[in-house]
């Protein structure tokens, strides 16, 4: 086995690298149209610490908000532990729910993909002394 | 319900509040309140001239400044790290290497970024303490640098054929 093998695999890697990036802009494209009825519901105390509301307001983290509120509309009862009820999906709209559980299922399988990628290169390049 | 029995239920509510703040801010509760327990720093005032819930005010600031110093942090790690990248391509003269700085900014920010999305994922179904939270931080920095490095090797390895320095006009900004 050549090194020759391991040409295509990267570029697989760079090309899942583009496409996390691509769903970042996703997610910050998103941000702008999570419903407000779901963060003035659940995106405060109890359910959020004072220091998480203030942290994930606003630039640089708002976009962790974004994802935290898809997961939540995608899977309901994810929010167990901090107390939010299993209904919270109902103050969204349905088009809301369906897209975060389609797009958190590709992303999560991009970013596996990406890793598993990741390491079978490092090991190939290291094992052919590329670097 | 009688006053004694309403007391006794706000004290026991109150009680199970700070219960879970001290869990939440774990071993950095000296940090926050110096030699005094969450309990005892958020206790309500009973001396005269200052409201009751001055102390707990208070306390809600110190938690709101930390995060705004958190927002700082994320703020001057990717501007410092764009910066730096930009000043590092504006003073090298090879071709190759401002590519190599290029991607290597660029990787390191986007898997950062990435690795934030992740950890917010985790963090709705599970509210962590700030032991688990810094150890989460310091991770997803160490795998955004990690990647960094690693990218800029890989494009070195795949021969430089892509010139995303003159393409994407990165030499007219960064200069």
């Amino acid at each position: 086995m050549s090194i020759e093998f391991f040409r295509y695999p990267a570029y697989l890697f760079a090309i899942l690298l583009i496409v996390s990036i691509a769903c970042l802009v996703f997610i910050v494209i998103i941000h702008f149209f999570v419903p407000k009825i779901m963060i003035k519901t659940y995106f405060k105390e109890p359910y959020f610490s004072a220091l998480e509301i203030k942290l994930f307001t606003g630039p640089p983290y708002a976009y962790m908000r974004t994802a935290m509120m898809m997961r939540l509309a995608g899977w309901p009862d994810c929010g167990k532990k901090r107390g939010i009820p299993a209904t919270a999906h109902e103050v969204c709209p349905v088009w809301f729910q369906v897209l975060s559980r389609v797009f958190i299922r590709i992303f999560l399988t991009i970013v596996a993909l990406f890793l598993f990628v990741g390491v079978v290169l490092s090991i190939a390049f290291t094992a052919f002394g590329v670097w | 319900m009688g006053c004694g029995k309403l007391l006794a239920y706000s004290s026991h509510q109150r009680k199970q509040k700070l219960d879970l703040l001290k869990k939440n801010i774990g071993s950095l509760d000296k940090v926050l309140f110096g030699n005094k327990t969450p309990h005892q720093a958020v206790r309500i005032a009973r001396g005269g001239g200052i409201p009751a819930t001055q102390h707990i005010v208070q306390n809600a600031d110190k938690l709101t400044k930390l995060a705004s110093y958190g927002k700082y942090g994320g703020y001057i790690l990717g501007g410092v790290g764009l910066a730096a990248g930009c000043v590092q391509i504006a003073n090298e003269d090879n071709q190759q290497k401002k590519n190599e700085i290029f991607v290597e900014t660029v990787t390191s920010i986007a898997v950062g970024l990435v690795g934030g999305a992740l950890v917010s994922l985790f963090l709705i179904s599970n509210p962590v303490g700030w032991g688990t939270a810094l150890v989460l931080a310091t991770g997803t920095a160490a795998t955004s640098y990690i990647a960094g490095e690693y990218f800029r090797n890989s494009y070195t390895a795949s021969g430089n054929k892509v010139d995303f320095v003159t393409g994407l006009g990165i030499s007219s900004v960064c200069r």
